[in-house]
């Protein structure tokens, strides 16, 4: 009797624990990567960090399907680009040399736009007392990945695969007299 | 003759006792599995309240099966959402532990953590102090209930 009692024990112990066993007996799966958001107000002394597993941001858009955003993807019908085929502008762009081919110089502020290797970039530097930087840097990868879709849509599910296959980047800095603000994505879950 | 229908007594009992022994044991797995949903709030002025809740996880699917239909009926903007929480709570309980956000201000402390197949969410200001841990399996059959459920209106 005791060995029946005994089996059934081990078998319900089994049956409760074994999701848990084949999680930690299952092959190692390719690393997460993840994106990372910090903003630093040395003023106000507020830090605000957020870091976000890439394969949690890719599972959960296909399942949005509210509004402008339908798997994954979000209708621009709101978004007037004036008749500029975005497109065929980033297009001219990617065969462009490497080189700075806009800039925009006014009393307060610098803006400069150029290309450098796989990436599109945006630098303003503002010349009030805040002295604020931002560089924003953008892998024609990702712009690619962006406009995947139909014409009128932006392909954000792609976008994130896109992310989840390029290396690791500072894809937005801003700094200033006393905020700094950092996007970026790399393959550790912490921000240490 | 008399001792074979004891014994055979004896050896029902005994397999009725296994079985109750092995249900008791699995039923302690299933909520093992489902984890505990906790709420703890305190107020830090004199007098303030504090909240202390403590409820298996696996409580909440088994009660939203009792409940009506027409009463689990969620507005449709709010009912859209549950499949993208079932999805993001189901691809969270895969990730390793990690902090999702942390917030610090003078006075005030927020951070939301994935840890142990939890959110857990904690509050740490000069009011009041809060901590709340939602096993993501709980999270995911709750949104899959709602989900189920008819659209209102």
């Amino acid at each position: 009797m005791k060995r029946i009692v005994l089996a059934l024990s081990v078998l319900a112990l089994a049956a409760a624990l074994a999701p848990r066993l084949a999680a930690q007996t299952a092959p190692a799966a390719k690393a997460d990567r993840w994106l990372h958001v910090k903003v630093e107000d040395a003023k106000k002394g507020e830090t605000v960090r957020v870091n976000v597993p890439l394969r949690v941001a890719e599972a959960i858009l296909p399942a949005i399907n509210v509004d402008v955003i339908k798997n994954g993807r979000i209708k621009m019908d709101e978004i007037n680009t004036h008749g500029v085929d975005l497109r065929a502008v980033l297009e001219a762009v990617r065969t462009l040399d490497d080189g700075e081919f806009v800039t925009v110089e006014s009393q307060q502020e610098t803006i400069r736009v150029s290309k450098e290797g796989r990436f599109l970039l945006a630098r303003i530097h503002e010349r009030d007392a805040q002295g604020e930087q931002v560089a924003v840097k953008v892998p024609f990868a990702l712009i690619d990945a962006l406009l995947s879709g139909e014409k009128d849509e932006l392909n954000i599910a792609a976008a994130i695969r896109a992310l989840n296959e390029l290396g690791d980047e500072v894809y937005v800095a801003v700094t200033s007299h006393d905020e700094t603000v950092r996007v970026w994505v790399d393959s550790k879950k912490t921000m240490e | 003759m008399k001792n074979d229908g004891r014994q055979r007594g004896v050896t029902t009992a005994s397999a009725l006792l296994g079985l109750l022994g092995a249900s008791v044991l699995a039923g302690a797995g299933v909520v093992y599995q489902y984890g505990v949903v906790k709420v703890y709030v305190e107020e830090k002025r004199p007098g303030g309240e504090r909240i202390r809740l403590w409820v298996p996880g696996v409580l909440a699917p088994v009660a939203l099966k009792l409940v009506p239909d027409e009463e689990l009926r969620l507005p449709p903007e709010a009912r859209q959402w549950m499949p993208a929480l079932r999805a993001a709570s189901e691809e969270l309980a895969r990730v390793e532990d990690f902090t999702l956000v942390e917030v610090r201000e003078p006075g005030e402390r927020v951070t939301i953590v994935k840890r142990h197949g939890a959110l857990i969410i904690d509050v740490e200001s000069a009011d009041e102090t809060v901590h709340i841990s939602l096993p993501l399996r709980v999270v995911v059959s709750v949104a899959q209930e709602l989900e189920a459920a008819r659209p209102a209106g």
